[in-house]
């Protein structure tokens, strides 16, 4: 029968090496996909995938089922995808003039939506759906919820993971949907 | 639902609703055509959304599990290697120790008291011995404050004899 992600978290926490290869498994692309709606950046993406499972890892023992696993590890992911963002911020302003709007606030209601993407991005979403190409250009806001809402997540549990009420969820979700029409529909 | 039920129409489509706004949300989707419209193209939007997620190249994704445990293994032998550190860190907490224990010597055994205390206890045996007579008047001398009134005491067996009417006695020494 196969464990339930929290079953596997608490063996984690035990020590069990097969337990947290498991999740990595389940959870990579998932976390891959969250860590890339904060970063959106493909290698900052995996990195900051990569020390959320360190830090399920270090964090295992502490779990204690208080939640879904996953509504923990992505609240996890989106975290340190915030502070990875707010690290390198001194030099997205020398390079990147996207983001020299955007404030050193501490939860992504805060960040503000970017103007264009860098051209690096442009040329590597050219290879991806054009539905998340047109993600790619929302707020941090709308794009953490929609990426959120399309791996499974309630709107309560999206509200946890993001820090904000459920209502400020569906906000979210409703205009970053409602924008991703225009602009796929009139593509 | 007299309104449109615009931020409702997501969480219905997820079947993320209680079964009561559900319902509502439901009939009203049967008669609203703008809503309906809305809610048959956020549908088609999140099915492909969901089939065509941001993905990592296959070879990070074959490499994935390994970075991870390679990093994984890093931050322990980086944990482990701080340790030897604690050879070291016992000499700089020796001496504070050592320092500690200094201070609190000199705090218990009056070093760090005010010295005139020690140096008003000094003067006043001191007094005494030169005027033992004084013991006899000792229910006067009792209530003074020996610096303050060593002036006093210095003269006082001079007062005596002016009180008793005989002339003051000459100064010693």
């Amino acid at each position: 029968m196969e464990l339930s992600d929290e079953a596997l978290c608490e063996r984690v926490g035990l020590g069990d090496h097969e337990a947290f290869d498991l999740l990595v498994e389940r959870y990579r692309d998932r976390a891959y996909r969250v860590a890339w709606s904060i970063v959106r950046h493909a290698e900052d993406a995996r990195d900051v995938s990569q020390e959320a499972f360190i830090r399920l890892h270090q964090a295992a023992a502490s779990f204690h089922g208080r939640a879904r696993f996953s509504t923990w590890f992505y609240r996890m992911v989106v975290n340190l995808g915030l502070d990875h963002r707010r690290r390198h911020r001194w030099w997205r302003r020398v390079f990147d003039a996207t983001d020299r709007r955007e404030n050193d606030d501490r939860t992504i209601e805060r960040l503000p939506a970017p103007e264009a993407p860098p051209d690096e991005d442009i040329a590597r979403s050219q290879t991806m759906s054009r539905v998340w190409a047109a993600v790619e250009r929302l707020s941090p806001q709308q794009r953490a919820a929609i990426t959120l809402q399309v791996d499974g997540l309630s709107a309560a549990e999206i509200a946890t993971v993001l820090g904000c009420s459920e209502a400020t969820v569906r906000v979210h979700l409703h205009r970053g949907l409602s924008t991703l029409r225009k602009t796929v529909g009139a593509t | 639902m007299d309104r449109h039920p615009d931020t409702a129409i997501t969480p219905y489509l997820a079947g993320d609703l209680p079964p009561g706004e559900r319902a509502e949300v439901a009939a009203h989707l049967e008669r609203c055509a703008r809503c309906h419209a809305t809610a048959t193209e956020f549908r088609a939007l999140l099915d492909e959304l969901a089939l065509t997620p941001p993905a990592m190249g296959e070879a990070d994704r074959t490499r994935y599990a390994a970075d991870v445990r390679r990093k994984l293994l890093s931050r322990s032998r980086e944990s482990a290697a701080a340790r030897p550190g604690w050879r070291w860190r016992p000499v700089p907490l020796a001496f504070s120790a050592a320092l500690a224990g200094v201070l609190v010597f000199l705090a218990v055994h009056g070093l760090v008291r005010e010295p005139r205390v020690a140096e008003i206890t000094t003067v006043e045996e001191a007094v005494l011995g030169q005027r033992f007579e004084l013991v006899r008047q000792y229910p006067l001398i009792e209530n003074l404050d020996l610096l303050e009134d060593l002036e006093v005491i210095r003269h006082l067996d001079r007062l005596a004899d002016t009180r008793e009417g005989s002339a003051p006695a000459p100064r010693e020494g």
